[in-house]
């Protein structure tokens, strides 16, 4: 058997020879991962339902009740060509009549013999607009067209959503960073004390004329299997955590295809890196 | 085939050796006698090239320790079988796995590996109990699985640093009784030791070693 493949056997024979410590590097991985995943998962989909609460934060543009046909549609076509608009959607006053008897049940027609509600755009803006100053002076390019009664939007939900989204987006980065240098660091400490311990193993390795390589390897190999079975363990964990949260909120989380497998590639990528970190530091001649 | 010349390796705290001169030819037999901390586990660090000399030279076969990068150094120590008074087995493997990791760190094929293996267990009288772990052999036993591991390579010279240090006078004189046959088909055997009594039964060369210093 040549020295390669002996040495991946040893890898492999070191899982199974020192169970205990496997198990441990295993769940250290796997509760790391677990941990990362779910604010993985978490962070993504916060941003998603941010974006699609901004998405549905539009203005109302109310046109002059005078304004009749061809001077509607030219108002339109201003909106349209106003920077920052990306939908324009026009609701007539007949429109705005059924909604209001969707909503209350009341005909305004028979309760006023007339119908009151003006005419009215609904406007979205583009995905870069939708900040409180941006919006702000979109609605006042708006209020300037002529024809326009009044521009009506949540400007105080503009003011929260981007005081908050601010604060979440930086909570999100720095807690981020603390949970992957946190993971790395137990992990990575996890993995040098289980190969401290065998610092007697390696230095018999080193006497019997194994090179650094050869005795790199095993460990090299032991460290991607616990770190790829804690990784599948997270995936498992995760994937139960996701199922759960389905039941309780379908379309709450929406995940991207490699988000599974990248968990799995982080825990091998974790256990390769930790060992070789570790066995490092017992190699120098 | 082992040369220190003016070897000087000094470790923080005053202790190792200086001025140690020493030769062993091929085949031969030397014992490297002194008390506790002579200096005789330096002297043999520096042979298998664990220490460095900050002055002199240390010449092992083709090895010069002031030209040998440190990448060489594990196939110097493919020519040197090592011994040691605390044996140094792997716990987890037993004895014949304990022999044979000494060849395939070398990368040997696994049939020339069984073959060699067999026949140095035959050679050291333990082939009957290849399948034990060390804690399930006694004290003589687990030096004898040590001196196996270390011939196994088939090495030009074998270092013993106390080899009988942990043992009764019997047992160690049985070991001593292996190391000269061993001696006695080509190997040569530098052997440290404090134990005056067993080196002059033996009518060995000896090298004595005090302070730091050859003699």
């Amino acid at each position: 058997m040549s020295g390669f493949w002996c040495s991946i056997r040893e890898g492999i024979e070191g899982f199974r020879r020192a169970p205990f410590s496997s198990f441990v590097s295993l769940s250290t991985v796997a509760l790391a991962l677990t941990l990362l995943g779910a604010f993985a998962a978490v962070s993504l989909n916060l941003n998603r339902l941010a974006a699609a609460l901004q998405q549905r934060m539009t203005f109302e543009v109310f046109v002059d009740d005078a304004l009749e046909g061809a001077a509607i549609a030219d108002l339109e076509r201003q909106i349209r060509a106003t920077p920052g608009v990306a939908k324009v959607e026009f609701v007539s006053k007949e429109a705005a009549a059924r909604a209001i008897k969707e909503e209350f049940g009341d005909d305004v027609l028979e309760i006023l013999g007339e119908n009151p509600l003006p005419a009215s755009f609904r406007v979205a803006l583009t995905a870069n607009s939708r900040s409180a100053p941006v919006a702000e002076s979109v609605a006042a390019k708006l209020r300037a067209l002529k024809g326009v009664s009044e521009v009506v939007y949540r400007a105080e939900l503009f003011r929260l959503l981007d005081r908050y989204l601010q604060l979440a987006i930086t909570v999100d980065v720095v807690v981020g960073i603390a949970l992957v240098l946190g993971s790395i660091f137990v992990v990575f400490n996890t993995i040098r004390l289980i190969i401290h311990a065998k610092r007697q193993i390696i230095g018999t390795m080193k006497l019997v004329g194994a090179t650094p390589g050869f005795i790199r390897r095993p460990f090299l190999v032991e460290g991607m299997l616990q770190g790829g079975a804690g990784g599948a363990l997270a995936v498992f964990f995760l994937w139960v955590l996701v199922r759960l949260a389905s039941v309780e909120a379908p379309h709450l989380l929406v995940l991207p295809d490699l988000f599974f497998p990248s968990i799995l590639a982080a825990g091998i990528l974790l256990g390769w890196m930790g060992s070789f970190v570790a066995v490092r530091r017992l190699l120098k001649y | 085939m082992i040369h220190l010349r003016d070897v000087r390796m000094l470790y923080p705290d005053g202790g190792g050796v200086e001025c140690v001169n020493l030769d062993v030819h091929p085949g031969e037999f030397v014992f490297l006698v002194g008390p506790s901390g002579a200096g005789k586990t330096t002297v043999l660090k520096l042979i298998y090239m664990e220490e460095r000399p900050q002055q002199g030279v240390v010449k092992v076969h083709q090895y010069d320790s002031s030209r040998i990068k440190r990448r060489e150094i594990p196939y110097l120590r493919r020519l040197l079988g090592i011994v040691f008074q605390d044996f140094r087995l792997l716990p987890d493997r037993d004895v014949f796995e304990n022999v044979a990791f000494a060849l395939r760190v070398t990368g040997a094929k696994r049939k020339e590996i069984k073959r060699k293996v067999l026949r140095v267990l035959a050679e050291v009288g333990l082939s009957h109990k290849r399948h034990r772990m060390p804690h399930e052999l006694s004290g003589g036993e687990q030096q004898r699985v040590a001196i196996a591991r270390a011939l196994v390579n088939e090495p030009l010279a074998l270092l013993a640093d106390e080899p009988t240090g942990n043992l009764d006078p019997d047992t160690a004189r049985g070991v001593l009784e292996l190391l000269e046959k061993i001696n006695l088909k080509g190997t040569a055997v530098l052997m440290a030791t404090h134990n005056y009594a067993l080196v002059e039964r033996a009518g060995k060369r000896i090298v004595r070693i005090d302070g730091g210093r050859t003699l």
